[in-house]
Formats: C-alpha cells, structure tokens, sequence
C-alpha cells in the first residue's frame, strides 16, 4: 500500500522504539510514514515538503514539538498535528499556546487509538475539501442537534448557537458521548471511554480536566453557556 | 495558638531574677540592725573610758572641789564629746561639762542638734521615702514584739540638786554603774549614763557621770537606712526597666520566630513564606538566618522530590509506551487466531498499564497540595455527595453483591472544598471497605457532625485491621491484601494515601479504627462550613 497517493505522515520523537512502532503501524495501516528523532531534522525536511500529518513529541532534544510546531505554523495554519506527551500537565500548557494542535496523546498511548485519530482528522480534512469544492451541504443522517447545539459527526464539527468551537478529537469525542444523550449522567469512565473507544487501559483521571477545557472553549464563543454540568460524585451531563 | 504559661516565659524569669537582686540591699538594711547594736557597744566603751580617765586624773589630783573639777573637765575640753559630770559622794554635781562657761566649750549635742533626725528639717519626700520603708518594721515593732521594759525619761536629773540615780548610786558604793534613759525633748533617741566611782586611797570620794545621747548614732542610721531604700527603688526601676528591655530585645523576637515557625508550615505540609532576620546581629538574628537558610533546604527538598516524581514518571512513560505499542503491534500482527501468545500479549498490556497508573498515583501524590491550592472550593453538601456516591457504588455491577447503608444527618452539613476531592476521598474509602468485605456482606457509610467537624464513617465486614498496622495503612504502597489485583483502580496501596494527602489538605484528619467483633472503620473528619 506504500504508494505515493497515500498520506504521508512524519512522526518526531527522541525515542527509537516509538519512532519504529509509530513507522512500523502506520505503514501497516496504509500511511506512508517518515521518522525524525528530533526537531531539527524534521523541520529541515519540512521546509522543502510538508506531509499530509505529523505526529511530534513534545520534549525532545535540540528543537522541541513546540518549537517545531511554531515553524510549522508560520507556513501553513491549518496544517494538521498531533501532539505525544509524557506530561499530562503539560496539555492545559500546550492548548494555551494556541499553536492549534488538532489532537494529542498521553504516553504511553494506544497504537490502535492513535490510528484512528489520525483516520478522523483526515475525514475531516476530506469533508472540508469536499464543502468547498462541491458546495455539497451536510448530510442530515450525521447531525446530532441538541437546542443551541450542533454536532457535525461526519466533518467533526461543533457549533453552538451558530458560532464554531474548535475542539479536539479528545473533546469532540466526549461532547458527542454527553449530547447524544441529553440529560443522561456519564461518569468519569464513561467519559474517557467515549474519548478513547480503541484504547482498553485509559485512565479515568484526566476526565475532569477535559470537561474544564470543552466548557472553556464554549465560554469563549457564549459566555451565558451552561449546558454542561457536573454531578459530584457521578459525573456529568449535557442539558 | 497556645498561651504560654506566665511563669515559664523567659520575660518573667528575668524580671523575677532581676527582682531578687534587687532586693539584697534590702537585705543589708536588715542587717543595720546587728550594725546599730555592735555602735551602742562601742558607744558605752567609749563612756566608760572617758568616765574612767576623768576618775583617775581626779583620783590622784588635788582634793576634789569645783574649781579642781572643772579645770579638769576644761582640760579635757577637746578629747571627748560626752557629757561627763562630776559629783562629790552626796551626788552633787561639782562640775559638768555642759555647764561650763560658754565659748569656752561648745556643748557637742547641741551644735548637732539642727540637724535632729525628728521629722524637721527633712525634706517631706524623704520622710515620706522613709516612712514607707520602714512601715513594715513599724507594724512589727507595734504588734509582733513583746512590750519593751519601760525606761526613765532622760528628764530624771532634771532640776535636782543631788544626782542620785540608780548608776550614781552603785558608783558611789564602788562599783561601776549604767542606766539608759529616753533622751529629753521627746526624742526618738535614748541616752546612756554610765557611772564610775573616784577613789582615793580606797575612800569613794565621788563619783564621774558620764552621759551620751544614741542620738547621733540613729541619726547615722538613718541616713544609711535612707540611702539603702532610695537605691532599693532605683534599682527596683531599674530591673523592670531592663526587664522590660530584655523582654523586648529577646523574648518578643524570639516568639515571633516561633509563631513565624508555626506558620511557615501550611496545613497542607507546604513551607510558606520565610523567616526575617529584620538585619539583627545577634543570636537571634543568627537563629533566625540559621532557621531560614533550614526552611530554604526543606523547600529545595521539597521541590526536588515532586520534581522528581514527575521526572520520574515522564521517564518512565516512554519505554511504557514503547513496551505498550509494540505488544499491541505484535498482537495485531499475529490476529485473534492465536490464543496462547495473545494471552500473554494482554498480560504485557494489562500490567504496563498498570505500570502508568502507579507512575500517574506517585506523581498525583506528591504534588497533591501543589494541585489542591489551585483548584477551586465550592461549599459541598456531604449528605447529597455520599447519597450519589453511594447510588453509583450501588450501580456498579458487582459481583460480590454487596449492600450499602447510608444514614445521613436530616440537618445539612456542608464543607468547603473542591468536590472531586471528596468524591476521590468517598470513593477510595469505600472501594477500600468494598475489597474487605466478603460477598453478600454490607458497608456501613455514615455523615454525621461532631464538635464543629463534619464526620464520615465507613464501616466494613472485613476482617478488621490487625492492631500493628493501624498506622501503616495511610502509608504509600502499604498494603494488606494478599492479592493486589483484588483491587480494582490501579492505586493498589496508594487508596487510603491520597485519602490522607487530600484529608490533610482541608485540614482534617482520618483514623482507622478496627472494630471488636470484625470490620474495619475509617473516620475522616474535615472542618464544618460556618453557616
């Protein structure tokens, strides 16, 4: 399948295992994949090509994914990314630099989750494309409404009242799991399970942390906006 | 804060000590007393000596007449200062020295006499001074000592002719003879009358009065006994002012240092703020370099070790991922036909996992405060938090099918405090008291309010906890289980130490107590919300 119509994804990471695992399944899942251990070497071969996605650690030796991620964006802003961290904390750092990271992961990560990450941010990337050149409006079947709320599940699109909230996979995920059903109450593992459906190991803890930043992004484009709320002890629930 | 006893502190210690010293010229005024008595001795010496030379000069002189008297007296003019009298063996006075033409002899009492020690003459706060000194020897005088024997007025002599007193008399029969008499003139003093006999050729011819008023000798005393209570009273000023001094100086720096010391320690165990040295050079000033340069090295330590966890953890996070990865990548590879290797694969899966969710637990604990100071607290109602807590453990299919009771208070309790804390609180102490207790059993949660604490109880059907133990189990990675997998959550050994870190940092406090006839209870009390 390693023909050159296929996507080409560049994964950066410092350690060789990860970059041989990364290569290994992506080339197996009909990605063409180039590794880079470190930012330098990705960003001199970016310069002359950029890929179809990327994939970057964030610390790494020389120039970190941050750093990278900035020079990425000087070129091309919507040019797809997803971030690999080892630091959980270092997420609400990552997203308030806006450098516009379309997902990230947490070490040590799902290769099955990962792929199909990668596979939504594509469809969504075709869904656009496809907006804009056939004008095509979105088909009714993939549209979860809920009052000032509108899923896009096809293009991975959020609006509320109109305005378009960018949300990552993670928190896109999350949203759908809480609207599909209005007024039902998720827990916490319910949540991470809607957010990561192909990882069997996922950790409950940041569940919380991922809400906050969903009722961040919505506070941004309607700040009267409540409809997530919180049940301590149970969970959450979209209303 | 705890009141510190008055008697311990080290300002009283001071002004007491100061005090004592204050007190030893007090001491030495007491000791005028022996002083007083050893100069009367002398005083009477000093009588009889004079009495005894002026008899002997007459004794072996011409006869003894008035004219041969008082040339004697006249000649002695200037060696004494006593009044000497001398009397023919009738007791009449022949010649006495206070008689004597003026100008020739100035009457030595006299001429003091300006300056009695009476209460004229004395500047009104000195006598005041005085008075008030000596108004404890005075009621002592007045009701603790016996009655004094009366004494002759020294007004006896006065006007008679013959000078036949007591001492005269035992003079005149050859033997030396004394009297003390109340000085006239309503002095405080007394005077001394010392008789001695004048002999010739075994024949009393006469006799030598000699008298001396005490007078001068009080009045000494006096002054000395002034003197002494007017440096009693500065000094006295002087201790509590250098009390107050040292007080200021060094037990108000030093108690700042150790409310500083209570301080700097949050409740969550976090060093806040640092000691001032406020520039001092002295050994306060050193302590309290020496205790800040201690609490920089506790921060540093501190900051190392939740450094190093999370290091730790991103470190070890990599070759999880990769070991994570490359099993899900082998499994893939192989296909769900291969049974053997896959349960095995699952296993590498399985306990990576379980390897990041330790890594996670370990970091999540040690900066557990740095996490709490930042997020935000809401008021909680315990009662509604344990009643969907409990629904939710109710929920959770089981299969040990294990009831759960909640009894909570009908009046509210709330706490102040960010909820997810205390869901993480009821959830471990109750899936602690859920991996106790054996199928079909029951656990016993409880909110309830005790001296102005909100309590939550959960009581399990366990086996309880061996005595030994009871402290160890809100240690890190202690655990009593014989099978950690039991546990479902990951935190194996890490449940009730972050049910701790988290209690600790709402200023609370938990217990486990084991029950008599079986089961473990866990107290956690957190402080009350004020309504």
């Amino acid at each position: 399948m390693d023909d050159d119509s296929s996507p080409l994804i560049f994964c950066v990471d410092d350690e060789e295992s990860i970059r041989t695992a990364l290569t290994f399944s992506l080339n197996k899942a009909g990605y063409r994949a180039e590794a880079f251990s470190n930012g330098v070497e990705a960003w001199s071969r970016m310069r002359k090509e950029l890929p179809d996605l990327a994939v970057i650690d964030i610390i790494m030796p020389k120039m970190d994914g941050l750093e990278l991620c900035r020079k990425i964006r000087r070129i091309s802003e919507t040019f797809p990314i997803i971030f690999l961290t080892s630091k959980d904390d270092e997420i609400d750092r990552i997203l308030g630099l806006e450098l516009g990271a379309d997902d990230y992961l947490t070490k040590p990560f799902s290769m099955r989750e990962l792929l199909a990450r990668i596979k939504v941010i594509f469809r969504r990337i075709e869904a656009y494309r496809k907006d804009a050149d056939t004008g095509e409006t979105e088909s009714s079947e993939f549209i979860i409404i809920s009052g000032p709320l509108k899923i896009d599940t096809c293009r991975f699109t959020v609006t509320w009242k109109g305005i378009s909230v960018a949300l990552t996979v993670t928190e896109f995920r999350i949203l759908e799991a809480l609207a599909k059903d209005p007024g039902r109450v998720l827990n916490r593992e319910q949540i991470m399970q809607a957010a990561y459906p192909e990882d069997l190991y996922v950790s409950d803890r940041s569940a919380d942390s991922h809400i906050k930043r969903i009722r961040k992004k919505f506070l941004a484009a309607d700040p009267g906006f409540s409809g997530i709320e919180a049940i301590y002890g149970l969970g959450y629930k979209f209303e | 804060m705890k009141q510190h006893n008055l008697l311990s502190s080290i300002s009283f210690r001071l002004l007491a000590f100061n005090i004592l010293i204050v007190f030893f010229p007090v001491a030495s005024m007491l000791f005028l007393k022996t002083f007083e008595e050893q100069l009367l001795q002398s005083l009477e010496h000093a009588l009889v000596q004079q009495g005894r030379i002026t008899a002997a000069a007459l004794s072996g002189g011409p006869e003894l007449t008035r004219g041969n008297a008082e040339r004697l007296l006249l000649r002695l003019e200037k060696q004494h200062d006593a009044r000497i009298r001398i009397l023919d063996r009738e007791g009449r006075v022949l010649a006495d020295s206070s008689v004597l033409p003026k100008g020739i002899l100035e009457p030595a009492s006299q001429a003091r006499s300006v300056s009695a020690p009476d209460d004229e003459g004395r500047e009104p706060s000195e006598r005041f001074l005085y008075r008030m000194a000596s108004f404890p020897v005075r009621l002592m005088r007045n009701y603790l000592l016996p009655p004094a024997v009366p004494i002759e007025s020294g007004d006896f002599y006065q006007g008679r002719e013959r000078l036949l007193g007591e001492e005269v008399l035992t003079a005149l029969q050859g033997r030396y003879g004394a009297v003390t008499r109340i000085s006239s003139g309503g002095q405080r003093s007394v005077t001394l009358y010392s008789a001695l006999p004048i002999r010739r050729e075994a024949q009393i011819i006469g006799a030598v009065l000699v008298s001396q008023s005490t007078f001068r000798i009080l009045q000494d005393l006096y002054s000395v006994r002034l003197d002494i209570f007017k440096i009693f009273l500065i000094s006295l000023l002087a201790a509590v002012l250098i009390s107050i001094l040292v007080s200021l100086t060094i037990s108000r720096p030093l108690k700042k240092l150790s409310g500083k010391a209570r301080e700097i320690f949050t409740p969550r165990g976090k060093l806040q703020g640092r000691f001032s040295t406020g520039n001092r050079k002295d050994e306060i000033g050193e302590l309290a370099g020496a205790l800040d340069r201690l609490t920089e090295k506790l921060r540093e330590h501190i900051s190392f070790i939740e450094s190093f966890a999370s290091d730790i953890s991103h470190e070890l996070k990599n070759p999880i991922a990769s070991i994570r990865s490359s099993a899900e990548i082998v499994a893939d590879t192989l296909g769900p036909d291969n049974d053997e290797t896959g349960k095995f694969l699952t296993i590498i899966q399985r306990e990576a996992s379980r390897m990041e969710r330790l890594i996670s637990a370990v970091r999540d604990i040690t900066s557990i405060d740095a996490r709490m100071e930042e997020e935000d607290k809401e008021e909680v109602d315990l009662g509604v938090l344990a009643g969907l807590i409990v629904e939710g453990f109710k929920l959770r299919a089981d299969n040990k099918r294990i009831s759960f009771h909640l009894k909570i208070p009908e009046k509210k309790i709330t706490v102040s405090a960010a909820p997810h804390r205390l869901t993480q609180v009821f959830e471990n102490i109750i899936n602690n008291a859920v991996s106790f207790t054996p199928p079909e059993g029951s656990v016993f949660v409880r909110i309830y309010q005790e001296n102005q604490q909100a309590c939550i109880t959960v009581l399990d059907e366990g086996p309880g906890i061996p005595e030994d133990i009871t402290d160890k189990i809100f240690t890190r990675f202690f655990s009593s289980r014989s099978n950690k997998q039991d546990f479902d959550g990951g935190h194996a050994g890490l449940g009730l130490a972050i049910v701790q870190a988290i209690v600790r940092g709402y200023s609370g406090t938990v217990e486990a107590v084991s029950k008599k006839d079986g089961g473990a209870c866990l107290t956690v009390r957190l402080p009350k919300s004020v309504e």
